[in-house]
């Protein structure tokens, strides 16, 4: 295990038995108390509380003061994992079943439902924060969640519609509000806002968090393409039509016919897609070079990150904190799961 | 650094740019490390005492919509009006919304004081009655008339109303002098 690992299962660690405390909250039923801990019993990476407790950390803040919204992050990322997997049809989560593959979909919908507003409670009252910081703080995980849902929203609609004719302007678009603003850039802006109780620029941070969060997304995607296990249906994202930044360089890359191809491929429901067909998207995407296409961008990103973490964290005193923050970006693009 | 990857982080730049924009940075102006820590005790120490006075507020807003709904920060001040050398006038309703009874409220006037630094003494307030008991769940009603001296200057006079059961609660008062 790396040092940014052993970090990283530290922070995981202290945010799953505060989480539990929160859960407490439900009565211990079948039907919502054990499908709302499913997701965080599986673990998990923990990043996004991570980074948020450490850039808390590195900005003077403690433990203590950034933990309740370490939680609400975590639990709002879980929620969100439950109902993406509906909408995207998922079958894997974490090496096992999907919520919705073992309960169904309307308990699992329930519990995603369930999960975002307990999400919340740790907000409630400011405590430790007082009360200017804690409303910058709900601020701030309220815009989270509408940029996240319209990335989401811009993601599905392009695959109802089909939408091709899509370029990595498109892409990083569609990363930045998806993935970035909730793994990344909401983390390290409310880490910095509570540790330094408002006074720490946030826009330097954000960059950084973009950078990092696309360089994570595009690893993501190219994980979904390797034969190997890493918790997630093989090849699924190919069989669920995502937009990845290797599916759209392919779009683009492909001969007239093989694009013709792809896009009846993509036009077909889920369920009419074979794996024997993303086999063949698969086999397209190292023929035009797609896949390194996409980690060399992720490359560049991650380059991108380091001179924006140099700016974001100019004027933060070095610590131990602040390293495992600058370390992050090279483990994330070299990540095995 | 090759064309390609300086193209694609500019790309990238300016799509983060465009996503981020409306989310401004409220925050101080950068400085340097020990600057940054400065601020950031300071914001510490400043939230600190804002969180105790809230407390405190919150503490007397709770009693005082308990005991008396109609004495509070939430309400509009008690506002009298007249000319000098005449009697402002006006009724003072209190509600207990309590379950225990409150016995010998007793209302008190403070000085009255315009910007200007003129006052007019609270001892000219009269209430009648002057003493109130409220069984629990009831409201008593009691009429608070101020004579106005004859040299005193045309403005407005702000004070406060107090409560001798009442030691956390505050009804502001304002007085408009007629020239």
């Amino acid at each position: 295990m790396t040092a940014v690992e052993a970090t990283l299962a530290e922070y995981a660690r202290l945010t799953r038995q505060a989480m539990d405390v929160q859960l407490q909250a439900l009565e211990p039923t079948s039907y919502l108390d054990e499908l709302v801990r499913e997701y965080p019993r599986r673990g998990g990476k923990g990043l996004r509380p991570a980074l948020l407790l450490a850039t808390c950390l590195a900005h003077g803040g403690t433990l203590h003061d950034g933990l309740d919204v370490a939680v609400a992050v975590e639990m709002l990322h879980n929620a969100f994992l439950i109902h993406d997997d509906v909408q995207d049809g998922s079958r894997r989560r974490r090496g096992e079943p999907t919520l919705h593959a073992l309960h169904g979909l309307p308990l699992a919908v329930n519990a995603g439902d369930a999960l975002a507003t307990l999400a919340l409670r740790p907000l409630q009252a400011p405590g430790a924060l007082g009360a200017r910081v804690g409303r910058r703080v709900l601020d701030e995980v309220l815009a989270m969640i509408l940029k996240t849902t319209e990335g989401q929203a811009l993601e599905l609609g392009w695959r109802r519609d089909n939408v091709v004719d899509l370029g990595p302007a498109d892409y990083l678009e569609l990363v930045a509000k998806k993935t970035c603003w909730y793994t990344s850039v909401a983390p390290l802006r409310l880490g910095a806002l509570i540790g330094s109780r408002g006074t720490a620029p946030l826009g330097p941070l954000s960059r950084y968090g973009f950078y990092l969060g696309a360089a994570f997304q595009i690893r993501d995607d190219l994980l979904s393409l390797e034969a190997a296990e890493h918790g997630k249906d093989a090849l699924g994202d190919l069989r669920e039509g995502k937009r990845t930044l290797p599916l759209l360089h392919l779009l683009s890359a492909a001969s007239p016919g093989d694009r013709a191809w792809l896009g009846a491929y993509l036009a077909r429901p889920e369920n009419e897609r074979s794996q024997l067909e993303a086999e063949h998207v698969r086999a397209l995407m190292d023929r035009h070079g797609s896949v390194e296409f996409a980690s060399d961008y992720a490359q560049a990103l991650a380059a991108a990150a380091g001179d924006a973490f140099d700016a974001a964290f100019a004027n933060v005193t070095p610590s131990e904190h602040v390293e495992f923050i600058r370390d992050l970006a090279p483990y994330l693009i070299t990540r095995g799961r | 650094m090759s064309d390609l990857r300086r193209d694609q982080i500019a790309a990238a730049g300016e799509v983060f740019e465009r996503v981020l924009r409306g989310y401004a940075d409220p925050a101080a102006p950068a400085g340097g490390v020990k600057t940054a820590q400065l601020r950031t005790a300071a914001a510490r120490t400043v939230d600190l005492y804002a969180q105790l006075v809230q407390e405190a507020l919150e503490g007397v807003m709770h009693l005082a919509e308990d005991l008396a709904p109609s004495i509070g920060g939430g309400e509009p001040p008690l506002a009298l009006s007249g000319r000098p050398g005449a009697a402002a006038a006006t009724p003072i309703f209190l509600h207990n919304a309590t379950d225990a009874a409150v016995e010998r409220v007793v209302l008190r006037l403070t000085d009255l004081t315009a910007p200007s630094g003129a006052v007019i003494a609270g001892a000219l307030a009269d209430l009648e009655p002057d003493r109130l008991d409220l069984a629990p769940g009831a409201s008593a009603e009691t009429r608070l008339s101020l004579r106005i001296p004859h040299h005193a200057p045309a403005g407005i006079y702000h004070g406060h109303l107090l409560a001798h059961a009442l030691p956390d609660a505050a009804l502001a008062v304002r007085l408009e002098v007629a020239p």
